[in-house]
């Protein structure tokens, strides 16, 4: 059996004021597997990928990475984890006082102490694939939100980071973008090995993302195969739950 | 109400306020000791980038800031002479005005008003710059990048802040005496050489020591005071204006402590 | 290597470059200000006391700096040793006949060492030797040496005597006011023209028998003149007569002198005695405004007797009623 990215085991996180997002949470991110998270609120997906991404501690049960066990992680290896970890939160931003070139580099001026021009020279392939060579000296005010998005997807795939944790990867992207970056993050899978855990309130991404899919429902956390998720039957329980639902959940 | 509650809430309001500032003293402290942890784990990561960035801060600080210093000093330096003149005829002591410009200056003053313009300058800056750059997550991003913040962020700060400090300490000192050179030689006919020689007679190497321990004092205490507050801003963007604000008064206040202490501890 | 460099790290480095210089040249001028760059010799002196000296007070040789205090310390037997360095070129001048004082430019405060420099037959003191010393003199000898607590003794006696003066003067019936008052009776009585002198001077009468008495003697000796030309024309007749002429006519002549002297005097006097009457008023009147102006001052105003109750004995008063 392979040695699992993430191995979850009887996670539990609850805020300050004693409310549990989730409990007795097991799961496994397997190399080359893909996970979806479904949840209902949304916020226990969100806190789960930033366990995931080392950002947030749980509150009681154990997580580990490549291996490695959250208790046996100090500083600086955490530091090292996360080189290692894509995270692309619905609120991760770019840099705003660097070009998008310096944003999309930094890690290899930073931990590789790449001479500026050389480390251009390795992302500027990265960057004509998303479209965005020519807007290479802009900052990122003064690019578009699908640009931006774009640069940062570019920014973490420069890590060559064997886990991706993504929320909402569809978001401020058109059709034609999101199935440029579906393409890439494809052959990122087959050929790299890479792992996906992606958080969404749309169900259908299973279709697209998914080999597994971790339900929460108030708390409790109910696992399904591919195969066995209907996100209809998804869609239709929450709507019956009066769950506020975005002009995408409604399929417009 | 009875006296008693009086006393109680006097006493406990008292002891909560100075509780609440020996606090902060001490997060300040952890700040400063945490940075200084974070340099020596990562003292060979990033040096390249982190020179830019070091560069930048100098530029930023002690370049951009030079014309303003040199303004301020110009003024002082020739205000303390008039004062000085104004004053010391009447004692029939015109030769003391070296003195006085060692002293009122080069000791106190110049540190204190580069200290002042750097806060006012350069502080808010970075304080700001913090506060928006938590606020809208990119700390969080260069987190996830593998950079530790308080190397990447707060290092060349520091390292920038204080060397331009210094700097502009001796160019505040400088430009200072010469501005009160000119005030002296046209209402008192000094000339400069006598200026000159006066002041190489006042000044000892003991004030170009607490020159230079105060500037860096004030360069670090500037810096850090003003990253932690921006580290401090949280999630809401309403919460920049007022860490940016406790950021400048708890500058200028620690720079006056520091002035005399260190003052204290150099001429006592 | 990257050789070109942007307008941000040129300007930064010319920046620091700069201050660097400008520090430099800060530390070369307060260390030539401070001989930091000059040789120095270490000396030693011992004093009784530390008279305020500390690291860092002043060396001077016949009052110029040639150096400073390095350290001051006590030794075994309850001295103050006091290291010195001395400028090397001056070292030539600090011989075994030097002496070493504490001075201070205000007699406490800002003290220094003075060095007398030694004649050239006296040896030299080696590095690190002792110059001999001479100890300060105490605050309490410089008030012996200017004899300012004698002084002080002579200023006492003066202020009392001057107090029982002013006391005299102030008794109305003292020696002062008693010659004024005899003064005043004088003037009156000459003024009124009574009495010899009074008489004398006011006399119409007398100035006219004079008047006429001066005539009658320029009359006469109008006629002996010519009686003498007389006598001459017939001398050779008269011989005794000639030889007995001119010594009468000397002795006429000295007396025509002396009553033309007389009549200078009496016009003289009759001149001056109004003018005399009111010098001696104005005199009386700037003695009454000294003896205010003194009983005015403070240091004889306390001593004082109180005046007396009813007598008014005012200068101006007895002077208004003449």
């Amino acid at each position: 059996m392979n040695e699992p990215i993430i191995a979850c085991d009887t996670m539990e996180y609850c805020e300050e004021d004693g409310t549990c997002l989730f409990s007795e949470l097991s799961f496994r991110l397997e190399r080359g597997q893909r996970g979806v998270l479904l949840a209902d609120p949304h916020r226990c997906a969100t806190i789960l990928l930033k366990i995931c991404a080392t950002l947030v501690a749980p509150t009681a049960g154990q997580i580990s990475w490549f291996g490695q066990s959250s208790d046996q992680i100090d500083g600086q290896e955490l530091y090292r984890l996360r080189r290692r970890i894509g995270f692309v939160h619905r609120e991760t931003s770019l840099i705003s006082n660097m070009t998008i070139l310096d944003n999309i580099s930094l890690g290899l001026q930073y931990h590789e102490e790449m001479v500026r021009e050389q480390s251009y020279d390795r992302v500027a392939e990265l960057l004509k694939q998303f479209e965005l060579y020519e807007y290479r000296f802009l900052r990122p005010a003064e690019l578009t939100f699908e640009q931006r998005r774009l640069a940062v997807y570019a920014r973490e795939m420069v890590k060559k980071p064997q886990l991706y944790l993504l929320e909402h990867p569809s978001l401020d992207l058109g059709e034609r973008v999101y199935s440029l970056l579906l393409n890439v993050f494809n052959s990122c899978s087959i050929e790299d090995g890479c792992a996906f855990l992606v958080a969404s309130i749309v169900p259908e991404v299973i279709h697209r993302w998914g080999d597994w899919v971790l339900v929460f429902d108030n708390g409790r956390c109910h696992y399904f195969d591919a195969g066995q998720f209907d996100p209809s039957i998804y869609r239709e329980s929450m709507r019956r739950r009066g769950a506020l639902l975005s002009r995408e959940w409604r399929g417009e | 109400m009875q006296a008693e509650d009086y006393l109680h809430m006097l006493t406990g309001s008292c002891g909560r306020w100075i509780l609440q500032k020996l606090q902060r003293l001490a997060d300040y402290l952890g700040f400063f000791v945490v940075c200084l942890k974070t340099t020596l784990r990562y003292r060979k990561t990033g040096q390249r980038l982190m020179a830019r960035t070091f560069i930048q801060q100098l530029y930023f600080t002690g370049v951009q800031s030079l014309e303003l210093i040199c303004l301020i000093a110009l003024l002082v330096g020739g205000l303390v002479i008039i004062q000085g003149i104004a004053q010391l005829t009447r004692v029939g002591s015109r030769n003391v005005l070296a003195s006085l410009l060692t002293v009122v200056i080069i000791r106190e003053v110049g540190p204190l008003l580069t200290a002042v313009v750097v806060t006012l300058r350069s502080g808010s800056a970075i304080a700001i710059e913090m506060g928006y750059m938590t606020v809208l997550r990119e700390i969080e991003s260069l987190e996830m990048q593998g950079i530790d913040p308080l190397h990447f962020l707060t290092l060349p700060r520091l390292m920038g802040v204080t060397v331009a400090v210094i700097c502009l300490i001796v160019f505040f000192n400088v430009v200072s005496i010469f501005g009160g050179f000119v005030v002296a030689w046209t209402l008192a006919d000094v000339t400069f050489w006598s200026l000159f020689s006066d002041l190489a007679l006042e000044l000892n190497g003991i004030d170009i020591i607490v020159g230079s321990v105060k500037a860096f004092v004030f360069g670090l205490t500037i810096a850090l005071v003003c990253m932690y507050h921006g580290f401090r801003t949280g999630e809401a963007i309403t919460n920049i204006p007022p860490q940016v604000s406790r950021a400048l008064v708890d500058c200028f206040i620690l720079c006056v402590f520091f002035n005399v202490l260190i003052s204290a501890l150099f001429y006592l | 290597m990257k050789l070109q460099y942007s307008t941000m790290e040129r300007m930064t480095g010319a920046f620091i470059l700069l201050t660097l210089i400008v520090f430099l040249f800060t530390v070369a001028v307060v260390g030539r200000g401070k001989n930091w760059f000059r040789k120095h010799v270490v000396y030693y002196t011992t004093f009784e006391e530390g008279y305020n000296l500390v690291s860092g007070s002043r060396v001077k040789l016949l009052g110029t700096d040639i150096g400073s205090v390095t350290d001051v310390s006590l030794t075994k037997d309850n001295k103050v040793k006091v290291q010195v360095k001395v400028l090397t070129e001056y070292s030539s001048r600090i011989r075994t006949n030097s002496v070493a004082t504490v001075e201070s430019p205000t007699v406490i405060g800002s003290e220094y060492i003075n060095i007398r420099p030694g004649t050239s037959k006296a040896a030299l003191i080696p590095p690190e030797g002792l110059i001999p010393s001479k100890e300060k003199k105490k605050f309490t000898e410089y008030l012996e040496q200017y004899e300012i607590g004698e002084k002080l003794e002579h200023l006492g006696k003066i202020l009392e005597d001057l107090a029982q003066i002013t006391d005299q003067l102030k008794d109305p019936k003292g020696p002062f006011f008693g010659t004024f008052s005899n003064l005043q009776e004088v003037t009156g009585t000459v003024e009124a023209g009574e009495g010899s002198l009074g008489r004398l001077i006011k006399s119409d009468e007398l100035y006219e028998h004079m008047d006429a008495f001066v005539a009658t003697l320029q009359e006469t000796a109008d006629k002996l003149v010519r009686a003498g030309a007389s006598i001459e024309e017939g001398s050779a007749h008269l011989e005794k007569a000639t030889r007995e002429a001119p010594e009468m006519v000397d002795k006429t002549q000295e007396l025509l002198d002396r009553l033309l002297k007389v009549q200078v005097i009496l016009e003289k006097v009759m001149t001056e005695v109004p003018e005399i009457s009111a010098q001696a008023r104005e005199g009386m009147q700037e003695v009454n405004r000294i003896l205010d102006s003194v009983k005015e001052n403070f240091l004889i105003r306390p001593n004082l007797p109180p005046p007396p109750e009813s007598e008014t004995h005012g200068l101006e008063i007895r002077g208004s009623q003449n």
